[in-house]
Order: C-alpha cells, then sequence, then structure tokens
C-alpha cells in the first residue's frame, strides 16, 4: 500500500511537470511548483513507507528516473530521417605540440586531480568534530565528487596551468597539515 | 521556469564536458555493459552449473559437517575457512578455504567443484577492465570520479535543461537524434548515475584512501585504518579446539531472529586467535551484512555494528548493495540493468554526438562502431567459451572484439557494420542457449538458467530486429545519396 501510494506520488509529480511543460491550462500556472511539491512529498512517502529511510529514498530516487524516462518515452516525436552522407576523409595526425598539451592535460586530470582530490577531502573532514571513522567514511565518499570538479575545472578552464597550480597548492597544503 | 548560464560557461562546459567524455567514453560503455550483466551475477553463476544441487538453508548440523571434514582431511589447514549459506538469487553453499574450493550438498558433504568463468570474466571485466593488479580497480575507480566530473560539466554545458526536458526526437537530424537520446536519459538519471558513480569509484579508492589514512593518522599501519571503519578484530588468545560454527548458527534465531545468515567465516582457523564471524543479511537495510563475532565455543562476542553503530561504517558498508542492485529483489535488479544499458546509451550517444559534429567521416567512425556493437558479440563469444571450453580467459572477449574492429574497417560503413554485427550477435545469443541446453539438459530449463536463457533469446531478438531497423535505415540514407570521399 505504502509502495503503491509512494509510486502514486511521483508519477503525479513527474505528470505535473510534463503538463506544465506542454503548457497544459490547469497546469500552466502551479505545474512546475505542484510537480517538485508533490516529488519531495513522494520522497518522503518513499523514505517512509518501506522497512527503512535509506532503502527508501533509493527507491524514491529510481522511481523519479523510471516515472521521467516513461512520460519522456511517451512524448517522443518520430520524424523522417534526414541523415547527409559525410565526406571521407584520411586521419591527420596532431600536431606535436596539441599531442604534448593534451598528455599534460592528461597528467593535470587523471594524477595530479585525483591525488589533490583525495588528499584535500581528508584535509577537509580531519578537522570535523566528528567520531573519526566517520570523518574517513566522509573523505572516501567526497574524494571521487572531488576529483570530478577538478577534472571538469581542469578542463573547462582556458588557461590550464591555472587550476593545475591551484591543484598542486592544494596537495602540498593537503599533504602538509596531514603530515605536520 | 527561468534558468540561465552565462554562454561561457556553457562553452567551457562543454569543451569539458567532450573532452573528459572523449577521455573515458568507450571504458564507461564497457563498464556499464558488463556492470548491466553483472547485476544478475548470481543467476549467471548458477547458469553455468545448473546442475549443483540448490536448497534454502543449510542447517547448523549440516554446515558444521562441512566444516568438520575439511578439518579432518587437512589438520593443519590455517587462514581463513569460509562457508557461503544459501542467499537470495543463490540458493546453494559452498566452502572456500585453502584446501579447496567447492559446492556442499544440502547435508554438508562435499559437492562438486566451483566453476565460474564467464560470471567471473564479466565481473573481472567490471571491475578492472580485465587488468591485473589493482591497476584496473584502480582506473575504473578514476572513470567513476570522471563520471562526477561528466555529471556536473553536462549540466553547466546545457543550458534548456528544463526547455528540453521532455523532449525526445527520433529521426530528423542525427546529431539532434543523438543529443536528444543523451540528455533525457542522463538528466532524468543524474541521480542513478551520481549514486553509481561514488560508489563505483569508492572501490578502488578506497584501497589508495586506506593507505594515506594509515600513513596520515596511524602511524604507517594501513589495517589500523580499515578497522576504524570497518571494525578490529577480537582479541582472543585460547587453547585451540575445533570451532563450534553449528552452534553459532544456531543462536542466530535468538540473536537477530529477522536476519539471514548468508556466510559464516572462521578467521585465523587453527591459531590461538581464530574465532568466528558470521555475515547475516537485514532486509531493511542496505548494508551488505551485519557481522556477528564469536569465540571458537560459538559463544556470541559482540555484532560489528553495522546495523546501528556509526553511520559511517554503515554507509560504507552499504556501497555493494546500492551500487549493484541487490535490494528490494528482482524489480530493484531489473530496474538496475535498464539503467546501466541507459548510462551505456549515454556514453554511446555522447561519443556519436562528437562524430557527427566533425562533420567528416573516416577510420575513427569504422572504429567505433565495431568497438560499440562488437561488445555483445564479444560477450556471447565469452559465454560461449565458458560452457564450451570452461574457461574465462580475458582473449575470449578481447579478441573477438578486436575483430569486430577490423571487421568494421575492412566493411568501411558503421550503418552496415552496426547491422551486421547485432545479426551476428543474436546467431550467437541462440547459439549460447542452444549449446546450453543441450549441454545441461532440462537443468537448463528451470530455475535461474530459464530465466538467463530467456534473456538471451529476448536479447537474440532485440538484436536481430534492431539490425534490421538499422539496415533499413542504411537502406534508405544510400537511396538518398552516396557517400562522398575525399583523398
Amino acid at each position: 500500500m505504502g509502495l503503491a501510494f509512494s509510486s502514486l506520488l511521483t508519477g503525479a509529480g513527474v505528470l505535473c511537470l510534463y503538463g506544465s511543460w506542454r503548457n497544459w491550462v490547469s497546469l500552466q500556472r502551479w505545474g512546475t511548483a505542484v510537480g517538485w511539491a508533490l516529488l519531495l512529498i513522494s520522497g518522503i512517502a518513499w523514505a517512509l513507507s518501506p522497512a527503512s529511510i535509506e532503502l527508501g529514498i533509493s527507491y524514491a530516487l529510481l522511481a523519479l528516473t523510471a516515472a521521467a524516462w516513461v512520460v519522456v518515452g511517451f512524448n517522443r516525436e518520430q520524424r523522417p530521417l534526414r541523415t547527409p552522407a559525410l565526406p571521407a576523409v584520411k586521419i591527420a595526425l596532431p600536431a606535436l605540440p596539441t599531442i604534448a598539451r593534451q598528455i599534460l592535460l592528461l597528467v593535470a586530470v587523471v594524477p595530479l586531480a585525483g591525488a589533490a582530490a583525495m588528499y584535500t577531502s581528508t584535509a577537509l573532514t580531519a578537522f570535523l568534530p566528528w567520531q573519526q571513522g566517520n570523518a574517513l567514511a566522509l573523505a572516501m565518499l567526497l574524494a571521487p565528487v572531488l576529483w570530478g570538479c577538478a577534472a571538469y575545472w581542469q578542463c573547462a578552464d582556458s588557461r590550464p596551468l591555472r587550476p593545475a597550480a591551484t591543484l598542486l597548492v592544494l596537495l602540498a597544503a593537503s599533504a602538509g597539515i596531514l603530515n605536520l | 521556469m527561468k534558468f540561465s548560464l552565462s554562454p561561457s560557461l556553457v562553452k567551457s562546459s562543454l569543451a569539458s564536458h567532450s573532452w573528459i567524455g572523449l577521455l573515458v567514453g568507450f571504458l564507461m560503455y564497457l563498464i556499464c555493459v558488463s556492470g548491466s550483466l553483472v547485476v544478475f551475477s548470481g543467476y549467471m553463476k548458477r547458469w553455468e552449473q545448473p546442475a549443483v544441487a540448490e536448497f534454502q538453508t543449510l542447517a547448523p548440523e549440516a554446515a558444521a559437517r562441512a566444516y568438520s571434514d575439511l578439518l579432518a582431511q587437512k589438520p593443519d589447514i590455517s587462514g581463513d575457512i569460509l562457508s557461503m549459506l544459501p542467499r537470495e538469487n543463490q540458493p546453494r553453499a559452498s566452502l572456500v578455504s585453502a584446501g579447496g574450493v567447492y559446492f556442499l550438498n544440502e547435508d554438508g558433504s562435499p559437492g562438486g567443484s566451483i566453476s565460474t568463468p564467464w560470471s567471473n570474466s564479466m565481473v573481472s571485466l567490471h571491475d578492472a577492465l580485465h587488468i591485473p593488479s589493482d591497476w584496473g580497480l584502480i582506473l575504473v575507480s578514476a572513470i567513476g570520479a570522471m563520471l562526477c566530473g561528466l555529471i556536473i560539466s553536462g549540466f553547466l554545458a546545457h543550458p534548456r535543461i528544463f526547455r528540453d526536458a521532455f523532449n525526445f526526437r527520433l529521426g530528423g537530424s542525427r546529431h539532434l537524434e543523438q543529443a536528444d537520446i543523451h540528455n533525457r536519459l542522463s538528466v532524468w538519471g543524474a541521480p542513478f548515475h551520481l549514486v553509481i558513480a561514488v560508489t563505483g569509484a569508492w572501490f578502488g579508492m578506497a584501497m589508495l584512501m586506506y593507505t594515506l589514512f594509515g600513513n596520515t593518522f596511524f602511524d604507517g599501519d594501513r589495517e589500523a585504518a580499515i578497522a576504524a571503519i570497518h571494525g578490529s578484530s577480537p582479541e582472543l588468545e585460547q587453547q585451540v579446539e575445533v570451532a563450534n560454527i553449528g552452534r553459532a548458527i544456531s543462536s542466530m534465531a535468538d540473536i537477530a531472529p529477522g536476519a539471514r545468515p548468508i556466510f559464516i567465516n572462521v578467521e585465523a582457523a587453527n591459531s590461538p586467535q581464530q574465532y568466528i564471524l558470521l555475515g547475516a543479511y537485514h532486509p531493511e537495510a542496505l548494508i551488505y551484512a551485519e557481522q556477528y563475532r564469536f569465540d571458537q565455543a560459538g559463544n556470541f562476542l559482540g555484532k560489528v555494528g553495522y546495523t546501528d553503530g556509526e553511520p559511517g561504517k554503515q554507509v560504507i558498508f552499504s556501497l555493494y548493495r546500492l551500487h549493484f542492485g541487490h535490494y528490494g529483489g528482482l524489480p530493484v535488479m531489473v530496474l538496475y540493468v535498464i539503467f546501466g544499458i541507459a548510462l551505456a546509451a549515454v556514453s554511446l550517444t555522447g561519443i556519436n554526438i562528437w562524430l557527427v559534429k566533425r562533420r567528416k567521416r573516416d577510420f575513427i567512425n569504422n572504429i567505433w562502431a565495431g568497438l560499440v556493437w562488437g561488445t555483445p558479440l564479444a560477450v556471447a563469444v565469452s559465454a560461449l567459451a565458458a560452457i564450451t571450453l570452461h574457461s574465462g580467459a580475458p582473449g575470449y572477449f578481447w579478441l573477438p572484439l578486436l575483430a569486430a574492429v577490423l571487421f568494421g574497417q575492412w566493411l568501411d560503413d558503421e550503418v552496415r557494420t552496426k547491422a551486421w554485427l547485432l545479426w551476428i550477435s543474436a546467431a550467437l545469443l541462440v547459439l549460447v542457449t542452444l549449446v546450453h541446453v543441450f549441454l545441461f539438459g532440462s537443468a537448463g530449463l528451470s530455475g535461474a538458467s530459464l530465466v538467463i536463457n530467456i534473456a538471451l533469446l529476448s536479447f537474440a531478438i532485440l538484436f536481430a530486429c534492431l539490425g534490421m531497423r538499422t539496415a533499413r535505415r542504411g537502406q534508405r540514407v544510400y537511396s538518398d545519396s552516396q557517400p562522398v570521399r575525399i583523398a
């Protein structure tokens, strides 16, 4: 019963968002707000309905994605195929400086950003007034997110030395803090 | 809803998204395809050895007999002696020790040896891309972290995120079609993708971070760092006796009536420090198992506290089930497979968008078609090798994949390559099913084997239909115009 009610709320929330997006008259004004509110309530309902909160939150996230994909699939448009033939060319190898630049970017994105993320997350959580095991667990979960953020910044910045230098400083500072 | 991002932020985010996507796109595709399979690894193992005795519970006396029989045969055995008990999706028992690895019959007597090369190969492909040592695990973890970067850059590179929230235009311009598939799957799937990225990254990063924690906080003692999260071993000094695992299992009915014992391990067996560690599944929680500890006489010492201990301990021990969808039963597992294939499609369409934007074609198009559509073929060949040759050697996956790439280059036409590889995959999947039923007879047509065989045939039908659709679409394209070749 609880699961069915939660599923219904999730479906209703996504439908409201869809109706607002489609400019359905009844949902034009409040559809988006009601949709998000229903999704929020459904999240709470999911968390309360099964055996535990963590299972409920997991179900809520799965249900949201599944419901949204069903609506997206329902809204599909099939158009006549339009694929112009592409000219076939022989591949030209990039110039050496370009290759070197890409290799340096790879070094910054993978080992440098990875090391900086691991050290920084550990240093950040070391200051938390938490039980040590909890702080270390948070550091382990934070590290991949920080690594992803660092990789994003490294590739997005028009001046790649800026993030690389920042990551180096962060790595050195964190290592210093942790080993002092 | 108003939501605007500066054009320069969008442009740089798109550049970042493309760079990271090109770096990890294919490997992520492989990890997602194999991960979708691994969700059903329990079923796959049963499919590989369908004749093994299956039962819902192993009686405490039977578990004790299995253990004492092993000790009688190998009195000097040391290390850990692990009994895997019948559990959800795997209603069979086994014994793993330095003395051998084999199934147990319902009465605790030794059954046949364990041989699941295909499942192991797919798990190894997912965990480590078949790269030996810890490097593969670390690489896959790095790809998990890159997925975090892709999620962030993807949102920042998508200024029409709300305006396009439900747009799904198939056909028409290939760029628009691929972008719609990519964006709709990734935006609405983002919560799942983030969970998969963080939990997936943990498996390899944990190795590095425990070393970092050990060096930083525990005077170089990595084991102490692990113990800070996972709990430390009980310190015992006993006159060595045969561990009473039967008593430990029996007492679980009083200690945790709602929990289901799924494994029992005698740690440091045959030493004065030996103790019994019993893992029990708690259906109301996400943790893999709570660990209950007993001394060698089977006296309860206490539990580690994954169910009600420190939050960090609970979270870390929940990552496995959260990553592989092993909670909530079959519906959640099916959703994980669908979502995993969707993430593979996100990887695939991401590279497709980049290829279309180049406005030209070269051998990269051919290689890409061979890699993508050769993967199901390689999976099918690896399954066939496993059941006929009993081998899970990585070559049975990578050589067919290489052959598919060469085939794509030889055809020099990604549409025909895709169609042909899909048809070959479909034919191979039918062959795998037929060979399986031929080898195992009625055992191949019941229980988990039936589920996997039906799934294989369903995928064969899907691939055959997709192949026909691809060929039809290709014919329409070629009837419009012939490819232009520029030397």
